[in-house]
């Protein structure tokens, strides 16, 4: 044993820098120090401010009217509010007293680590925060997007029109795909790596903590922006999260939102990975080599390599469109020389790379999970890396498969087909080096090993539609059908999902220092695991009858089984609330945590839980593998040899 | 030691360094990363090029099609002198690497102004260009690419702004200059960038 969970409760603050006092009252504080209050009123100034700055410069050029709402939205609502956002709480206090001249500030640690629930609303630098911040919002988003769904379930539960009308039925599918993909999936795996890997690598912290202040704090401005596309005329944005043009470029204002809420979400997509990059690369304990590094570490970075070099090919397609649509641009408009299918082809190159953006993290989670609860090394650990990057340099070059009924060059089908179907390779070698994992394992069926197993089953169905939809004449069959959306289902809620809560069930106990309920965790499981196939296993059959996706409307012949669906679906809703109730009432009142209750050897489970501020008390030394479990004698780390003693001593005294 | 036989000693406690794993310092590391990306924006919106000059059916057979011209001499000063302006900044970060204190604020000082006098005369020939954002695909091309790379200026400017303020504070040293070579590094950048947006845009 290297460790104790006494540094939990009472402990838990020392250690902690002295906070810096402010020289001024509460009020004043509350007011005008950082925070979301000077966040709130910096944000609506600067919103006039823009708003002034539009009116100004359509007045000097002599363009009438002066005031245009639109514009004026982009400019001041969707650009500089943002902007005063992030400076009123605080995100830019470092670097404007820099860029101001003044000397450099030493580093006080002020902002990190969090004391109370309120330490949470604030700019922390503390990747431990961040992490779980990152992970609360996501889940916040993810119940609002799971509500929408709800609701459009419940007008497709029979044909015709019940609930809402087509337009806001399109807006509720248009605006649940976007936060389920943008402020759900790859956030969240983002908050998990954020907690997980500086601690996997034996680094006190992230490359660069405030930058990573900084990228969580863009992730609420996107996803309030989506929503807040409700409020406009015309309603959210309902050209789907495809947002093909030029279908987007004729919606009214609410597509705005979606061209500049992405901007928002990219760009924090973007600095996370740049700082999970600089991180791995330079910040490994002594002894961790690539080579030994947990999957986990190894997912993130082929993963951050994709979000670094694939994501600016989004925000240029919600550019170019925002461009169309305000500033009578023609770059996908026929009329006047734009390329229509050019629209498709820039935003696939990015939006088929973020599929796996959304897998691959999950491949790592997963990986942890299944080598620790079957007891066993990974089996084929170099193999498991390689396929990673198999998938990342395929990944950039299948993104046409998306458009074989777009109407593009013929040519570029069968190529596009053949590099579809390899993709199936790197990862097969992933399934079956799970299951050959679990082979005679001792295999622990507690909750995060059902979420992964169960992530393995359905992310095989869904990789098997994959493998149908990815030759031709099937996709040109099933294209546009329910079919389409059964598949999507499978591969990110029963893949990317299923993933996230196995993590967020594994990592629990470290992250918060008590034990989940074990029951709860597994009613949870069950309920998911039943409720997501009774829902999205019917699909596939009624896409191939033809039911078309994204219309609030069907054929009579339908309407029994969306019935049935429905209804699944709504069992699917109620099974979250069992986690949330799990996860809150653990979180408040659970039972204390062991330090390591899974018995891992990855090094986050060698320090306390919930891990000390500064992770580390003196940095690891890797000796060997990440996942030696069965190997007589096998190490992964040497824990600094003080504190091995005084956790001897503290044993004593417990 | 642990926290707790920190906290009885009333010690600052800081983190413990970090091990270094590569040779590679993170600051530059972390700009070339981020270089990376901004390379793949301007690709974006090379690829919008691309398509409507190459691709699309209906692509104009005269580049910029009748009756509109660039303005590809004046345009080519500008691009020399965003050239020279690399050479400068190169010069002021070699100066302060050697410790000529005045060399460096005087290169500083030149590259800033060279940097200001290409997006004025962008912003001037954006206002005589004879065409607008509306006026057809080629013109989305045009404003969409040096438009790109104009904002890109602006933040080099800025960049250099700061950089020029804090080196008339004194705060660069021959060993500590990284606030001079993260700027430089996303200058050359920059310029490297205008070379091929000029040769795509106004050249071929």
């Amino acid at each position: 044993m290297t460790a104790t969970h006494d540094q939990h409760g009472g402990h838990a603050a020392e250690g902690y820098p002295e906070h810096f006092e402010p020289p001024r009252g509460r009020a004043w504080t509350m007011a005008f120090g950082p925070g979301l209050v000077r966040g709130a009123w910096m944000a609506l100034r600067v919103v006039g401010l823009g708003a002034l700055l539009v009116v100004a410069l359509r007045a000097w050029w002599g363009w009438s009217p002066y005031w245009d709402t639109h514009i004026v939205l982009v400019v001041g609502a969707m650009t500089a509010a943002p902007i005063g956002f992030l400076a009123g709480i605080g995100s830019f206090d470092y670097w404007l007293h820099y860029v101001s001249g003044r000397p450099t500030r030493p580093e006080d640690h002020s902002g990190h680590g969090a004391r109370t629930w309120r330490d949470y609303f604030k700019v922390n630098t503390d990747h431990k925060v961040i992490g779980i911040q990152y992970l609360v919002t996501t889940f916040f988003f993810f119940t609002i997007g799971g509500l929408m769904a709800m609701l459009f379930r419940a007008e497709l539960a029979q044909p015709g029109l019940q609930f809402v009308d087509s337009q806001t039925f399109n807006g509720l599918v248009s605006v649940h795909a976007t936060l389920m993909i943008f402020l759900f999936i790859i956030p969240a795996f983002a908050g998990l790596a954020n907690f997980a890997v500086p601690l996997m690598l034996g680094a006190p912290d992230m490359a660069f903590p405030r930058l990573n202040a900084l990228s969580f704090w863009l992730l609420p401005i996107a996803g309030l922006m989506f929503l807040a596309s409700f409020l406009v005329p015309g309603g959210a944005f309902a050209s789907g999260w495809t947002a093909y043009a030029p279908l987007s470029e004729g919606q009214p204002m609410g597509q705005t939102f979606f061209n500049m809420g992405v901007q928002w979400a990219g760009a924090s997509s973007i600095m996370t990975a740049l700082n999970f990059l600089v991180t791995i690369i330079t910040m490994r304990a002594p002894g961790m080599t690539f080579w030994r590094m947990p999957l986990l570490v190894w997912a993130n970075f082929t993963t951050s390599l994709l979000v670094v070099i694939a994501t600016p090919f989004i925000a240029g397609s919600q550019f170019f469109v925002m461009f169309d649509r305000i500033m009578h641009t023609d770059f996908f408009t026929p009329e006047g020389g734009g390329y229509v299918l050019g629209y498709q082809h820039i935003f696939w190159f990015y939006s088929h790379p973020a599929v796996y953006i959304m897998m691959l993290p999950g491949f790592g989670i997963v990986s942890e999970v299944i080598s620790t609860m079957a007891r066993k090394p990974i089996f084929g650990y170099r193999l498991m890396a390689l396929s990673l990057i198999g998938i990342l340099v395929l990944g950039f070059s299948v993104w046409a498969h998306h458009m074989f009924v777009a109407g593009m060059a013929d040519w570029l089908r069968v190529p596009m087909m053949i590099t579809t179907l390899l993709i199936a390779v790197p990862t097969g070698i992933k399934v079956f080096s799970w299951t050959a994992t679990l082979w005679r394992g001792r295999i622990r069926l507690n909750t995060p090993m059902l979420f992964a197993l169960g992530f393995v089953t359905m992310f095989v169905i869904g990789g098997l539609s994959g493998i149908y939809l990815g030759s031709v004449p099937i996709d040109i069959h099933a294209s546009d059908t329910y079919f389409i959306v059964a598949h999507i289902h499978y591969v990110l809620f029963g893949g990317s999902v299923f993933t996230i809560f196995a993590g967020v069930y594994y990592w629990f106990p470290k992250m918060t220092g008590r034990m989940y309920d074990e029951r709860l965790g597994k009613l949870h499981f069950w309920l998911t695991f039943v409720s997501f196939n009774a829902t999205f296993f019917p699909m596939h059959y009624v896409g191939l009858r033809g039911m078309p996706r994204r219309v609030f409307d069907y054929a009579e012949a339908f309407g029994q089984l969306n019935f049935f669906i429905s209804i699944a679906s709504f069992v699917l809703g109620a099974s979250f609330v069992i986690f949330v109730y799990n996860i809150v009432t653990s979180w408040t009142r659970g039972p204390v945590a062991e330090s390591n209750p899974w018995r891992a050897h990855t090094l986050e489970w060698q320090v306390s839980s919930p891990p000390p501020i500064f992770n580390f008390d003196e940095i690891p030394q890797v000796v060997g593998g990440p996942y030696e479990y069965g190997v007589p004698g096998a190490r992964h780390a040497v824990m600094s040899p003080a504190k091995e003693h005084v956790a001897e001593q503290e044993e004593v005294h417990a | 030691m642990s926290a707790h036989a920190e906290a009885a000693h009333h010690e600052h406690h800081g983190p413990p360094a970090a091990h270094q794993s590569s040779r590679v310092d993170a600051r530059v590391l972390g700009m070339f990363l981020f270089i990376a990306s901004e390379a793949m924006l301007f690709g974006s919106f090379f690829t919008a090029y691309f398509f409507v000059r190459v691709v699309n059916p209906g692509a104009p057979t005269e580049w910029p099609p009748e009756p509109y011209h660039f303005p590809v001499f004046v345009a080519g000063v500008n691009t020399a002198i965003l050239v020279t302006s690399s050479f400068t900044m190169h010069w002021a970060l070699q100066s302060i690497k050697r410790g000529q204190r005045t060399a460096f604020l005087a290169g500083m000082i030149l590259t800033f102004v060279m940097g200001f006098a290409f997006l004025l005369t962008q912003v001037v020939e954006y206002l005589n260009v004879g065409f607008n954002t509306g006026d057809g695909a080629f013109a989305s091309v045009f404003f969409g690419l040096t438009g790109l790379h104009g904002a890109h200026v602006a933040v080099g400017l800025t960049l250099l702004g700061i950089v020029i303020v804090r080196g008339f504070r004194g705060h660069y040293s021959p060993e500590h200059h990284h606030g001079v070579e993260l700027p430089g590094i996303y200058w050359h950048f920059v310029d490297v960038m205008w070379i091929v947006v000029y040769s795509a845009v106004y050249l071929i």
